[in-house]
């Protein structure tokens, strides 16, 4: 049995709902999302396109896109309630409390600003002080996240670097204030593998040196499984299954995230044919009353269509193993 | 960038010494000649007195010569008379060119300082109500027919509420600083009112799809509020395409104006050239029209440099941009 | 000097692309996107090209696809060189040889009905009468698992899979005898992904179709391929069936990229990532590319570029290092 959390988590995710307004209805695009992140703990948010695992994220930082809102929940960051904080209080927390890094490097910095520039902006929006103040501190984050001739990079534009070298640019950006909490929405998706592993042993570095928690995003389930202590499943909006990164592998309790493991190709697995989740995920928009994973699942009846299964406890030996499937605790 | 320049500057040369002779040919290629206008005119004249007139000017000789002697007379300094005006060319396209800088000078200045601010607020506030009303102004100042704008702005403020001259470009006795700029309050407005609107239109979609992107998205995540978020994000970034538009757009500006300029009687390049080339003064519409074509080139090459200094993705002449490193 | 035992044989094929020139005077850089490769395939054959960005894994594809013409080597397929016919014979060689493209999105002409689509290939090789080509649109479709009443349906009404499966439709309308997939998978989700994958296994086993198959994902190509390229900025690095490089990888590079690959459930990363950037194609470093990353560099990696040789073990396993790793029980 893991030894309960001594201290208070960093970030308290308690009933979050997301919902876009339609012209008949709401959208929901998060529904009943609760969990917890403790101080250097690194929680793995795991899901396909539209299973809102992005949404989780942005509605962290206050960022839904409008019309989108957060409908329901709270989200406690520390002792604060992020949902009721007016624009300016939020504007303090980001970068500062909590930050993100993004899924595209390229994209995701200005392209006519130094990268020198727009890390020392991290830093200068959230402390008073000098233009070369600034400047010393992103300059002190490149070397920390190992950026080969960080004096030199810090006047190169984005185009001119490396993917894995931007992506290095924005972890310093996000790492610069030293956040309780660091948001990576697939941060190493872009990249190619070997990078990818630099980035990881990257991250995993930094939070040992400074000891935040970290949301990992992402629908690789072998990086999640590299990074990540606890994991989240998701889908349509909903939890399907959490537990610890050992827990969730060794024995998947929720049909969804048994097919996602049996379903990827992996090396030194067998050629037999490859297990499929048929059909595929469910439109957004269009509600459906029972499990949304229901018509894809091989073990649904007719309750799981009716209704949706709540968040249980599945595994009466560990606490913390949680799953929403009527199904779940009977493994076949 | 200095090479870039001075090889583009070298091009526009060639580019010149082209037109010449293209514009050459074309007025040449136009039915009648000035000595078929001075038959017209004065019916004394008998086929023998056409003869020797033409014989007089060189309009017998064929295109090709004719063109010889002009260029080598060009490229000593002298461009000749203008049968118009009985002068040096120069010399009469002095004062035009006083005049049309002026408006155009102002025009440009006032339109760009009011469209991009105008744009960029629109965006900002997209489908505001103030985003409502500068889209139906701008769309008005798209459409509205310039000829009829003049006059009507002619119409209130020199006739009804009479504080404007209504046309020319100083009063008669003498002029001074204030007489001029009073002269070019309504030529100035005319013109202005279409390019504010498709400046204001052409920013608001760039700043639209600039605050789109995902590094506006990192800036709020850092903490930036709106404001910062604009001014040091957005903004240059909208810029890039709009500059890119508007330096094409002041080439045409030169030559452009002959509507306004015909409303309001201002003695401007456009009509200028428009006058020359319908009197058949072949010197003088050469040299407007290869000044109109220069003005061109160099706005096309400002708007190429302004583009490259704005964008640090581009780098005119090739190369040293293209440093990006495998990885995805 | 062609051999009719391969469907497809390339030799020391070559490819660069001018940059634009530094100024007036100055020497025109060049992207070295391929630099030399041999391949065969035979009949039924699925070769897979491994690498990562810059390894010139497409752009050899695509000079394979007769979509570049190369600058060098040659190119036989079904025993012909494509580089010596023109016209109709060259569009007779390449009705046999099709190509299914990474993004799902961009591949398809969104005006057209996806029925117009796969048809299209029939229209341009003028195959069949309008009534055969209608049976032919129609059997193409079942086969991958579109409804026909799909066809009059516009891409964009698709999701990112089904696209792929109307992507490889069109490819297989002609009865081409190799296909060449760049990437066909990278662009869909997870529980996608292995639909797909079985898909063309079917293919390849019902119909004997040959592919040459370019991938980053080293699980993918363990589940499909039966010979792999291993590709390093332009050189094939190594060339071995399936299991040889897998269980006894020789290139240090090939051993990189094995131990990159995150693993769900292998627990979190600890030890070494692979050090430094993967080079640039424009700039690439003297003798062995792969030397300035590379755990086993000697001296003479860095001058001597080694070739591809075979292995002491089996002649069909080539790798071209100067200092391989050594096979189990054998010392080097």
């Amino acid at each position: 049995m893991p030894p309960p959390p001594t201290k208070p988590p960093v970030l308290n995710v308690s009933r979050l709902g997301v919902g876009f307004p339609l012209p008949h209805g709401i959208f929901h695009a998060l529904s009943d999302i609760s969990f917890e992140i403790s101080p250097g703990q690194t929680l793995g948010l795991v899901g396909e396109s539209g299973c809102g695992k992005s949404m989780t994220a942005l509605a962290i930082l206050g960022l839904v896109p409008p019309p989108g809102h957060i409908t329901t929940g709270s989200i406690h960051l520390g002792g604060t309630d992020t949902t009721k904080l007016d624009l300016d209080a939020m504007t303090a927390i980001r970068g500062e409390r909590v930050s993100m890094i993004f899924q595209e490097p390229m994209t995701a910095l200005n392209p006519v600003l130094t990268i020198g520039v727009q890390i020392a902006e991290a830093w200068s929006l959230h402390h008073k002080c000098s233009n070369s103040e600034a400047r010393d501190a992103a300059l002190g984050m490149l070397e920390r996240v190992r950026i080969p001739e960080p004096n030199r990079r810090m006047d190169a534009y984005p185009h001119e670097l490396s993917g894995g070298m931007r992506q290095r640019a924005l972890i310093a950006m996000a790492l610069i204030c030293k956040p309780d909490l660091v948001i990576a929405d697939e941060p190493t998706t872009a990249l190619d593998v070997t990078i990818q592993a630099q980035i990881i042993d990257l991250m995993l570095e930094m939070q040992d040196d400074f000891g935040m928690a970290i949301l990992f995003i992402s629908h690789n389930l072998g990086v999640i499984s590299e990074i990540a202590d606890e994991v989240m499943v998701m889908y349509a909006g909903r939890i399907a299954e959490q537990a610890s990164a050992d827990d969730l592998f060794a024995n998947p309790h929720h049909p969804y995230t048994r097919a996602l493991i049996e379903t990827v190709p992996r090396l030194g697995a067998p050629r037999d044919r490859l297990p499929t989740i048929a059909g595929q995920v469910p439109e957004p928009g269009i509600p459906i009353p029972g499990c949304a994973f229901a018509d894809r699942c091989p073990q649904a009846d007719d309750a799981c269509r009716a209704s949706m299964p709540d968040l249980v406890n599945v595994d009466p030996t560990r606490t913390g193993h949680l799953a929403a499937c009527f199904k779940a605790g009977h493994v076949s | 960038m200095i090479r870039y320049i001075a090889g583009r500057l070298v091009e526009s040369v060639f580019v010149l010494i082209i037109m010449s002779f293209v514009i050459y040919a074309l007025i040449g290629l136009m039915p009648g000649d000035p000595i078929d206008l001075m038959i017209k005119s004065d019916p004394r004249l008998t086929p023998a007195d056409a003869a020797r007139l033409r014989a007089v000017y060189g309009l017998d000789q064929p295109l090709l010569e004719r063109y010889y002697n002009w260029a080598m007379k060009a490229l000593g300094g002298d461009f000749g008379n203008s049968r118009l005006h009985i002068r040096p060319v120069l010399d009469v396209m002095g004062p035009f060119m006083t005049n049309t800088i002026n408006l155009m000078g102002l025009s440009f200045i006032a339109s760009v300082a009011i469209a991009i601010p105008a744009g960029a607020y629109a965006a900002i506030h997209q489908n505001s109500r103030a985003d409502h009303i500068i889209n139906l102004l701008c769309f008005a100042g798209i459409s509205v027919p310039v000829f009829w704008l003049a006059l009507m702005l002619i119409i209130v403020f020199a006739v009804l509420i009479p504080i404007l001259p209504a046309s020319g470009v100083s009063a008669i006795n003498g002029g001074g600083f204030i007489d001029t700029a009073r002269h070019l309050v309504l030529p100035v407005i005319t013109l202005t009112v279409f390019s504010i609107g498709s400046y204001t239109r052409f920013m608001r979609a760039s700043m639209i799809e600039v605050m789109r992107q995902d590094y506006i998205r990192t800036a709020f995540a850092k903490g930036a509020t709106r404001g910062q978020v604009v001014r040091r994000h957005a903004f240059r970034n909208a810029l890039i395409p709009v500059t890119t538009v508007i330096a094409l757009s002041f080439g045409t500006l030169f030559s452009g104006a002959l509507i306004t300029e015909t409303m309001f009687a201002y003695p401007g390049m456009g009509k200028l050239i428009f006058d020359s080339i319908m009197g058949n003064d072949y010197n003088m519409a050469l040299v407007t029209l290869l000044l109109a074509t220069l003005v061109t080139l160099l706005a096309n090459l400002g708007a190429d440099i302004t583009y490259a200094w704005l964008d640090p993705r581009i780098s005119l002449g090739g190369g040293k941009s293209a440093k990006t490193k495998g990885g995805s | 000097m062609s051999s009719t035992e391969f469907l497809l044989e390339v030799r020391g094929l070559v490819k660069h692309f001018p940059l634009a020139k530094r100024g007036f005077f100055g020497v025109a850089e060049k992207v070295h996107a391929v630099n030399g490769i041999d391949l065969t395939i035979r009949k039924g054959e699925v070769l897979a090209m491994v690498g990562e960005s810059g390894c010139g894994k497409s752009t050899a594809a695509r000079a394979i696809a007769n979509l570049y013409r190369p600058d060098f080597g040659t190119v036989h397929f079904r025993g012909a060189d494509l580089a010596a016919l023109s016209g109709r014979a060259l569009k007779s060689a390449r009705r046999a040889m099709q190509m299914v493209f990474q993004d799902p999105f961009g591949s398809l002409n969104p005006r057209l009905h996806v029925g117009t689509i796969i048809k299209e290939p029939l229209v341009i090789h003028g195959i069949g009468t309008s009534e055969t080509r209608q049976a032919k649109v129609e059997e193409v479709m079942a086969r991958v698992g579109l409804r026909a009443s799909d066809a009059t349906r516009y891409p964009h009404e698709f999701s990112g899979g089904q696209r792929q499966r109307i992507a490889i439709a069109r490819a297989l309308a002609i009865d081409p005898e190799l296909i060449i997939a760049d990437e066909p998978l990278s662009a869909l989700d997870v529980s996608i992904q292995s639909q797909i994958l079985n898909l063309l296994k079917d293919l390849k086993d019902e119909a004997g179709l040959a592919f040459l198959f370019i991938s980053h994902d080293l699980g993918v190509v363990n589940h499909f391929a039966d010979h792999i390229v291993v590709m390093y900025l332009g050189h094939v690095v190594e060339s071995a069936p399936r299991e040889m490089l897998f269980t006894h990888p020789h290139h240090p590079y090939t051993q990189t990229l094995i131990d990159a690959v995150p693993v769900p459930g292998n627990g979190k990363r600890s030890g070494s990532s692979p050090q430094g950037d993967v080079p640039s194609p424009i700039d690439p470093p003297s003798g062995c590319p792969f030397h300035p990353r590379c755990p086993r560099a000697t001296e003479t990696c860095k001058i001597t570029m080694p070739l591809l040789e075979a292995t002491e073990r089996n002649a069909d396993h080539k790798a071209a290092c100067h200092n391989p790793i050594p096979g189990p029980g054998g010392s080097q």
